[in-house]
């Protein structure tokens, strides 16, 4: 499918996945939670289609299991008794329930973050930390570069000296891989020496960094992040004021006042299904155009 | 006003015995190429990063006067001079920072604090200009190293320096990269009018657009003026620098007492066609050597097939090779013809999916990586020796000591013993991993771009160290990149395109043949001494009408 | 200069202590089931902001860049290096020699900046701030105790230190963080029983961090006074 999000301005992005992900992490509410879930899921699947599945069943479900499972087992709060353990302790509907919206909680933020990942690439990141923090941008920038490049350097080591030994156990595996890293990290200070001279040479540090970047905020990032803030601002009102509210223990009871709790359902949905909404938008406006 | 006024130039490392430079003078005028010649050790580096404020060696004893545009050097802000004087180093890994082409041009304007739109202008402007646009979001670590050296050019013109020092730029590189790198800089010199410095071993591409030749050896100024009065005064003082210089100009030295050299191979074959009109040349007498009669098989390669991933190209296609014991085997061929891959082949780092392999004995061949470094383990050059012994294992016998004293002697290494590998020259590094090889004796030396960044005296050295080991009975299989050196020194080559040896014969058979893939003698001589090869060749044949 | 060493790390552990004494009141009134992680998130941001202004506000120079980059860039590698041993990480045991030798807000930035850049390229998750936490007090704590001076009389300490950060604090800020994901309220015996769980995973954290330190501790640390040597300036602080 046609992802238009993934090139808008970073700000919108990051900022649509700063609230989703917050809202989600801290809301442990039923319908909030589901929602967020479905938004994770479909968009996951634009992005990147059956991998996202195999994701899902293979690492997220056993996960949400586990949780669903640990919850009732340690948590014996609750007034509805079903039976009690060998131990004594009480197994309480409150519980169980509690554990299901929690593994549900579990799945999202991970689903989410697939996205996030898909969306925010280094280029992104390093965008962004180099307002607030430059010389950590730089360090990032740096360090991605140096990673593939001692990967290579590293294994460049490891095969000519692996040729020398005959049978290669795990003890001497690691023996060559240590001595291996040594060798890398001598090289890749000694080389470091360079890239500082160079960095020196072309006024590193000689004045205040300005920052290039190819993004340009324009008209539509300005309309979508003005969705995500105002979203983000009804989301809040509503929930400091009670919509969204939740609570299992003693008993199950959530805010009842029903205007709220709409408007902290809808505002909530709407952002977790913006990326989605957008980019069929983007996809029908190219369809009618042709 | 002179861009650069240089006056009794004196600098000494903080630990060094002698002065690393003594009384360097010279002027260098707005839109002058200058080109800094001398031996590695010479103190060419030095004196280059000396002109550079920034990159003046820590805590060295510093004296004499450098003015730059009028300005003493030393009084220059550090904004002023990142942007004024350009530098660009020898290996273009080490200078990148970023991890993107578009970041690493920016590199230098973000760092002077130019504003956004300027920047994407200049980016814009320079990825236009060096024709690096279809490259322009790629991680750099894709780029070759041709484009990469490019890249950090690009990225230092950015801030729209006034001179630009290149130390070495093009050591690390292929010859047709070199030679694309060099006439960007003539390019931007003659386009632009940016005064260059540049100091350079491969002296035939350089020389025929340099304005001025500053010529050092050990520190002393030997020469500095126009670049044919430098070359003279270069021949009647210094041989042995005089050595690396172009064929061309050697000939014109040995046979005209004028100081017209030719810069080039042009002007080279026009000389020599001067030279040798209405006199009778009498053809190149072809010593034969005599071929060795029993030829016993070091290693074997039967229809060998192979590529890196299952649905990848194929790197090498059913190449067949036979190398004999006590042979020089090179093999030739431009970037990405699969010749690093073929020894990775040889000495087992590789598999190849189809075909056999057969050397004689287990680690037969060992492998001199271009690299050296990879090899390097310890913190010092003898400790390097002992664990290529032992293994990390404790204990060294008598004989094993005998062994390692043996290589030092061989290897002419006593001096270097104890210090660390990666403070030994490029030469240096090289000799030392070589002998760690050796030690492990192996039967089969494979060497990759053995003469890559060593300049004419350490390459003749490796020369004779490698006809050596080949008297001694060991098999050496090199590729390079570097026809001048395997024509001296290889029994055999082979040329190999797309994964396949289209040609494998004598140096001088296989050369002839040749037409531009050759030596430069034979480039010289063509058609005018027939069946030159070497130098030596055309030295015989003007040698027999004078 | 006064201004800047005034933002040395004493006052920044301090403004982090009373932010997040502030927050621990706040969690504790205002949210119910989720205080926890509200709490201990908020904590984890907080430090980060001393430590990224020490580190902004001492200007650091291309050297100190470099080498911090390099540090940060093996750690990562390593954790691809041994690959035929699950869980063998050899990052934490970079950390700590970054911290011992460059000092405790670099072994800080160079724990918690490992932590964001192996997350950068593996996938970023909800863990990522615990192990950016984790990582980078482990960083910091090893640049406190210990000297690259006394390293080699003490090399047996840091060894066991370097055990005693993976399989305790590492792991406990890690299965507390997954903890507190999932239960509605923190108590001894959860964390006790996902702590038992991860055990076998931070056992070997803990091994491979001590034959790390044991086998080459030894080396990198002389590699990095070598290099500071070199560039002619005393990293540490």
């Amino acid at each position: 499918m046609y992802n238009e999000f993934t090139k808008c301005h970073p700000f919108v992005n990051f900022f649509c996945f700063l609230f989703v992900i917050t809202v989600t992490v801290f809301f442990n509410h039923p319908i909030i939670t589901a929602v967020s879930f479905a938004g994770a899921m479909i968009y996951g699947i634009t992005l990147l289609g059956s991998k996202i599945l195999k994701y899902f069943f293979l690492f997220v479900l056993p996960l949400c299991l586990l949780c669903g499972i640990f919850n009732p087992v340690f948590n014996h709060q609750g007034m509805t008794i079903l039976f009690y353990f060998q131990d004594g302790n009480p197994l309480t509907m409150e519980s169980i329930v509690y554990g299901g919206v929690s593994a549900l909680l579990l799945a999202s933020v991970l689903l989410w973050f697939v996205s996030f990942n898909q969306v925010m690439d280094s280029d992104k990141i390093i965008y962004l930390f180099g307002r607030v923090v430059p010389s950590l941008a730089t360090v990032i920038t740096m360090v991605m570069r140096l990673v593939p490049m001692y990967a290579c350097h590293f294994k460049e080591v490891y095969r000519l000296r692996a040729l020398e030994i005959k049978k290669l156990n795990i003890y001497r595996r690691i023996r060559i891989s240590l001595a291996s890293v040594s060798s890398t990290t001598t090289w890749a200070l000694e080389n470091a020496v360079f890239t500082a001279d160079s960095m020196t040479a072309r006024g590193y540090g000689s004045s205040k960094r300005s920052f290039y970047s190819d993004f340009v905020f324009t008209n539509r990032d300005f309309i979508l992040l003005s969705v995500i803030i105002l979203t983000a601002a009804v989301f809040s009102v509503s929930a400091v004021m009670g919509g969204g509210y939740a609570m299992y223990f003693p008993y199950i009871k959530m805010g009842d006042n029903h205007l709220l709790n709409m408007s902290a359902y809808v505002s909530f949905g709407l952002a977790c299904f913006l990326p989605v909404f957008f980019n069929v938008w983007e996809e029908l406006k190219w369809r009618f155009m042709k | 006003m002179a861009v650069y006024e240089v006056n009794n130039l004196t600098f000494k490392y903080p630990k060094g015995k002698n002065y690393a430079l003594k009384n360097i003078s010279f002027k260098v005028e707005e839109g002058e190429t200058v080109i800094v010649c001398g031996l590695s050790g010479s103190g060419k580096s030095t004196l280059l990063k000396c002109l550079k404020p920034a990159l003046v060696p820590f805590a060295g004893e510093l004296s004499g006067e450098i003015f730059f545009d009028g300005t003493p050097s030393k009084e220059m802000s550090n904004t002023e001079q990142a942007a004024k004087i350009g530098f660009v180093m020898q290996r273009p890994d080490n200078q990148i920072v970023t991890h993107k082409l578009w970041h690493e041009m920016a590199f230098a304007m973000e760092n002077l604090g130019f504003d956004k739109e300027m920047m994407r202008l200049k980016v814009g402007e320079m990825c236009s200009y060096f024709g690096l646009s279809h490259l322009y979001e790629r991680d750099v670590n894709t780029l070759s190293g041709g484009q990469k050296q490019l890249i950090n050019l690009a990225s230092v013109l950015a801030a729209d320096p006034k001179v630009i020092i290149l130390d070495e730029p093009t050591s690390q590189l292929d010859p047709i990269s070199a030679t694309e790198f060099l006439n960007v800089i003539k390019r931007i010199n003659r386009e632009l009018g940016i005064t260059i410095i540049i100091s350079e071993h491969r002296l035939e591409e350089v020389i025929s657009f340099a304005d001025k030749l500053l010529a050092i050896d050990k520190g002393r100024q030997v020469f500095f003026g126009g670049v044919k009065e430098g070359i003279k005064t270069i021949a009647l003082k210094n041989q042995e620098l005089f050595k690396s210089m172009p064929v061309g100009i050697k000939l014109y030295d040995r046979y005209s007492n004028g100081n017209d050299y030719p810069l080039d191979v042009c002007g080279s074959r026009i000389f020599l066609k001067k030279y040798t009109e209405n006199k009778k040349i009498s053809s190149v007498v072809i010593a034969q050597k005599p071929d060795r009669e029993k030829k016993e098989t070091a290693i074997k390669c039967s229809d060998i097939w192979f590529k890196y991933e299952k649905k990848g190209k194929d790197i090498i296609k059913n190449l067949s090779l036979e190398v004999y014991k006590g042979e020089i085997f090179s093999v030739l061929g431009a970037n990405g013809s699969g010749k690093s891959t073929l020894l990775k082949c040889l000495c087992g780092i590789e598999k190849p999916y189809r075909g056999r392999i057969k050397a004689e004995g287990r680690n037969a061949a060992a492998l001199l990586p271009q690299d050296p470094a990879l090899l390097f383990l310890k913190e010092t050059v003898i400790d390097e020796f002992y664990e290529s012994i032992n293994k990390g294992k404790l204990g060294l016998s008598g004989k094993d000591k005998e062994k390692i004293e043996e290589a030092v002697e061989f290897f002419k290494l006593d001096k270097l013993l104890s210090m660390h590998p990666y403070d030994l020259s490029g030469g240096e590094q090289q000799k030392v991993a070589l002998a760690k090889l050796l030690l492990k004796n192996p039967e089969i030396i494979l060497l990759d771009e053995p003469t890559k960044g060593l300049d004419f005296s350490f390459k003749e050295k490796l020369q004779n160290t490698i006809k050596q080991l080949a008297k001694m009975g060991k098999t050496i299989i090199m590729v390079s990149h570097d026809i001048d050196f395997t024509a001296e020194c290889s029994d055999r080559c082979a040329m190999l395109f797309n994964g396949e040896i289209l040609s494998c014969s004598k140096p001088r058979d296989f050369f002839q043949k040749n037409r531009f893939y050759t030596t430069n003698a034979s480039r010289i001589g063509r058609d005018i001494i027939p069946n030159a090869v070497f130098t030596d060749d055309i030295l015989k044949a003007l040698e027999g009408i004078r | 200069m006064n201004a800047k060493k005034l933002i040395n790390s004493k006052t920044a552990a301090f403004f982090s202590v009373i932010f997040s004494a502030l927050l621990i009141g706040a969690g504790v009134f205002l949210l119910k089931d989720r205080r926890y992680m509200l709490i201990s998130l908020g904590i984890v941001f907080l430090s980060f902001v001393p430590f990224a202004m020490i580190f902004e506000g001492r200007k650091p120079r291309a050297r100190e860049i470099t080498v911090t980059a390099v540090m940060i860039a093996i750690g990562v590698v390593g954790r691809a290096a041994f690959f035929m041993v699950p869980q063998f990480k050899p990052m934490t045991a970079v950390v700590i020699i970054s911290g011992i030798a460059l000092g405790r807000e670099t072994g800080f930035a160079v724990g918690s900046m490992s932590a964001f850049v192996s997350n950068m390229l593996a996938g970023q998750g909800p863990w990522t701030p615990w192990q950016m936490f984790a990582l980078g007090l482990i960083g910091f704590i090893s640049g406190i105790i210990f000297t690259d001076r006394n390293f080699q009389s003490k090399k047996i300490l840091v060894c066991i230190y370097g055990f005693f950060a993976s399989f305790v604090v590492y792991g406990v800020i890690l299965d507390t963080s997954s903890v507190m994901m999932t239960v509605y309220e923190m108590n001894f015996q959860t964390v006790l029983s996902v702590y038992l769980l991860g055990i076998p995973f931070n056992l070997i954290h803990g091994v491979s961090t001590f034959l790390f330190l044991m086998l080459i501790g030894n080396s990198m640390i002389r590699k990095l006074s070598r290099i500071k040597n070199k560039f002619g300036i005393l990293l540490c602080n």
